[in-house]
């Protein structure tokens, strides 16, 4: 009913009656939000990320200060000044009410036994901090292996954990180190008219003139604003990601270049108007199913437990709703006032090039092609199952700050405690140190010549001990043991590391406390739900097919071309040990959006292809010239678009740029070398051509 | 009676910490018995022993540590203090002195914590307090000051 050719054509009529109206009314719409969006994009995920996350609910239910931990490097020339001067920093420090612990190594716990006579001895415990400078210095001379963590290369470092962004007045010389970005509107213009001066450009390249460039340009700004708008009056947080603006630009563009491609090229034989008409009636049905895809299959992110995963969901749902209401209403509106005049086609040439070599591919070539695709396929499920992935970490972020639920410390926890110190240090070489009142306990019982057994010791002692020199409270607190993890330099297995924790946690005692970790542990977590949709919507891709085709063949071969890039990224990612980031994430989601158009089209054109074709070249020509054209421009415009994005100094745009770059590369080398191949040999053969 | 005493003390003695002569359980019902002999600081519910000397410097950083840290260490704990003179420190006529204060826990904080040099002003009233703190700590082990019992048991 949806494309019965009398409704299109009374359709078109209407649409083209009611043009000015359409055009007035849809400008009017997007200046208005337009101007009425006025917050900034959101570059630094971390809030995106952690609301909905498992781990910070927990620490939100358990009403947990969330802590956020800042690296301050100090110049430290082992001097005596230099020692005095840094403990008055520290102390400076600490007075800041946000700050609730400041760990250095003024703040190791030295035990000393007092003693003025045999018969007048105590323990003392105190902090270097309090200590005599040069006393200090030598302590921390005579113990290098234990400050290593702390002082390298002439600076020593002091992790300051905080409850809320601080604000500190600290000397010159410091170097804070932490994973903040801020961003302005202008940032965002200035982003988008980079974006948008680019696919101007090389529109007018592809299509030798400047209508195109100005067509993509009234397309895409609408259907971007429109979908960015109704974002943020749907969706509850303030903010929106950045990648948002990239996924509506994507969409809108890949539905413009089939529209626009197919009315220039109709041209050539037919009136502007009838030219109108077969690109509508031609692009339907293809942009009909490629946005159930995207809406149904993408779409299902809206459910995933994670606040950044929603927006992406629901960012795919409404770009690929305004697109399609945009590309039947406002494109075919605009394309109505215009024609073009001679119209050239870009890829005549290239298209008769193609089809006369793929048409008499080497079987042996392709076959020898899918073989590696599926080794690299079974490779990457194997790896993703036995070798954890890694997800990018904060490199800054070498402390990890973990809370032990007990609200009465028992001798039970710290057998757990003591359990959970040995197995991590044990596993991984990469954790210097783990601090908490256990390991503290320990080195008050070995200062006072005490056996430890954690099963058995008078826990009241230690407490006692703690309490009195005003030490328990960073260790204990409100119910909740303090630990804290120190991660060497080359922290790249913290990710694994929180895993490990979340996995020996049997008795879901332990948090994690601080934004960064907790921030890898939602990336962790997002990690399995985005393979599992990625794989869903190839999967509904496919389903898709065959709904429209009734033929397996069809269904077979849009898996194997969804599946084929995403596979030699993700063997490469996996060979080349790159962490998993939001970037990647985003970038797959872009991909798998883009090789959805490009089957759903390429199928399209063959199952509803009226015409007989002669020869298997022919058949290819024409599908290389109709539906290859534009999705090579339209990929390749995208990929340089992305990858041209490195440039962008902000480093989540640059990132999204190269990843969704190189997938777009992928998809689009599959799209014109593998898909034609496939259907010659899966296809065409099949029905007999020549 | 009192011989049968003397044996059960010097078995369980065999079986006690090195340090102290008696076990935990036996050394706590001791103090516990004794506490109306001693000053307490802080009404916590945790109960914390200690002898000290108040002419002892190790015992004058006990005390000032408890005062430092004493909105936590008199609510969490409550610290019974058993003045037990070091021999070498002669400090038996300010022990008197403390226990015949009108605020005792002021005049330690005096003595101990801001190390004033106070008048002794010692009483014959103490006399019997002194003996019964004397034989509480001989039969306990109290070799040191200060000496803190924490569950029974001396560190």
């Amino acid at each position: 009913m949806l494309y019965s050719k009398t409704i299109m054509r009374k359709y078109l009529d209407l649409l083209i009656r009611l043009r000015i109206f359409i055009v007035l009314g849809i400008t009017f719409l997007t200046v208005i939000l337009f101007f009425t969006m006025n917050k900034p994009l959101i570059h630094d995920d971390v809030k995106l990320w952690l609301e909905g996350s498992e781990e910070y609910n927990r620490v939100l239910n358990e009403r947990y200060p969330q802590a956020s931990v800042i690296q301050l490097k100090m110049p430290y020339k082992n001097s005596d000044q230099d020692v005095a001067k840094l403990q008055k920093l520290q102390i400076s420090i600490q007075d800041n009410s946000q700050v609730l612990q400041v760990v250095s190594p003024f703040s190791h716990l030295n035990m000393k036994l007092l003693s003025d006579d045999v018969d007048s001895q105590m323990l003392k415990i105190s902090t270097l901090l309090e200590a005599n400078p040069a006393v200090v210095r030598e302590y921390i001379n005579n113990n290098e292996k234990l400050f290593q963590f702390f002082i390298d290369n002439g600076y020593m470092s002091f992790f300051i954990i905080s409850e809320e962004e601080l604000t500190l007045l600290l000397p010159n010389e410091a170097q804070i180190i932490r994973s903040d970005s801020s961003t302005s509107f202008f940032d965002d213009l200035l982003l988008v008219s980079i974006l948008l001066a680019i696919i101007f450009l090389l529109f007018a390249i592809a299509f030798k003139n400047f209508l195109s460039s100005l067509m993509a340009l009234l397309f895409i700004i609408p259907t971007t604003v429109i979908t960015v708008s109704l974002f943020a009056y749907i969706s509850p947080q303030a903010h929106a990601h950045v990648s948002i603006l990239l996924i509506a630009l994507t969409v809108s563009l890949m539905d413009f270049i089939y529209i626009y491609y197919k009315w220039h090229i109709f041209q050539k034989v037919d009136s502007p108007r009838n030219a109108l008409y077969r690109a509508f009636s031609t692009t339907l049905r293809p942009i009909f199913w490629t946005s159930v895809i995207s809406v149904f299959g993408l779409g299902i992110l809206v459910f995933a437990d994670s606040l950044l995963l929603n927006s992406i969901g629901l960012n795919i749902i409404l770009s690929s709703i305004s697109g399609f209401v945009l590309s039947f209403t406002w494109l075919l509106a605009l394309l109505s006032f215009t024609r073009t005049k001679n119209p050239f086609s870009v890829t005549e040439k290239s298209s008769h090039y193609f089809a006369s070599k793929e048409a008499h591919f080497h079987r042996t070539l392709l076959n020898g092609f899918l073989l590696a695709t599926v080794i690299a396929f079974v490779y990457s499920v194997f790896l993703f199952y036995t070798d954890p992935i890694t997800v990018i970490t904060n490199d800054n972020s070498r402390v990890v700050k973990l809370a032990y639920k007990s609200d009465e410390l028992t001798n039970k926890d710290l057998k757990y405690l003591e359990a959970m110190h040995s197995g991590i240090k044990k596993e991984f070489r990469c954790v210097e140190d783990v601090k908490s009142i256990y390991t503290e306990m320990k080195k008050i019982a070995r200062a006072q010549n005490l056996s430890f057994n954690a099963e058995k010791v008078d826990i009241d002692h230690f407490m006692f001990m703690l309490d009195l020199y005003a030490k328990s409270d960073t260790l204990y607190s409100k119910g909740f043991v303090n630990i804290e993890l120190f991660l060497d330099k080359e922290n790249q297995k913290k990710a694994e590391i929180i895993q490990w924790l979340r996995d020996f946690d049997t008795e879901n005692k332990i948090l994690i406390a601080d934004t960064a970790s907790l921030l890898d542990a939602a990336k962790f977590d997002s990690i399995e739900v985005m393979f599992y949709v990625v794989a869903f919507v190839i999967l509904f891709i496919t389903l898709v097919v065959w709904f429209m085709t009734r033929d397996i063949n069809f269904s077979i071969i849009a898996l194997i071309v969804n599946v084929t890039p995403l596979t030699w990224f993700f063997t490469f990612v996996q060979l080349l040990n790159i962490p998993i980031s939001t970037e990647i994430l985003v970038a797959m989601i872009i991909a798998v959006a883009l090789a959805s158009d490009a089957t759903i089209h390429f199928i399209h054109h063959y199952h509803f292809q009226k015409e007989p074709h002669s020869t298997v070249q022919m058949a290819l020509e024409r599908s290389f010239l109709h539906v290859g054209t534009p999705l090579g421009l339209g990929n390749s415009i995208l990929g340089l678009v992305f990858l041209l994005m490195i440039l962008v100094a902000i480093k989540t745009i640059a990132m999204i740029g190269l990843y969704s770059g190189i997938l777009v590369v992928l998809s689009l080398l599959t799209d014109l070398f593998v898909l034609p191949v496939l259907f010659i040999k899966m296809v065409l053969h099949e029905k007999g051509h020549a | 009676m009192k011989n049968l005493l003397i044996i059960f003390l010097l078995i369980s003695t065999l079986f006690a910490d090195a340090r102290q002569n008696l076990s935990p359980e036996q050394t706590k019902q001791l103090v516990e018995a004794a506490e109306g002999d001693a000053i307490v600081l802080g009404t916590g519910e945790k109960k914390i022993y200690a002898f000290v000397d108040p002419y002892c410097r190790v015992s004058h950083a006990y005390v000032q540590s408890l005062f430092k840290s004493k909105e936590r260490m008199f609510s969490k704990y409550s610290t019974y203090l058993f003045f037990f003179e070091l021999p070498r420190k002669h400090s038996a006529k300010m022990v008197s002195t403390i226990y015949m204060a009108k605020d005792p826990v002021r005049m330690i904080e005096e003595i101990m914590v801001h190390e004033k040099k106070l008048p002794e002003n010692p009483s014959p009233e103490t006399e019997e307090k002194v003996k019964r703190i004397y034989k509480l700590a001989k039969t306990i082990g109290v070799h040191k000051r200060p000496y803190i019992i924490i569950n029974g048991k001396a560190y």
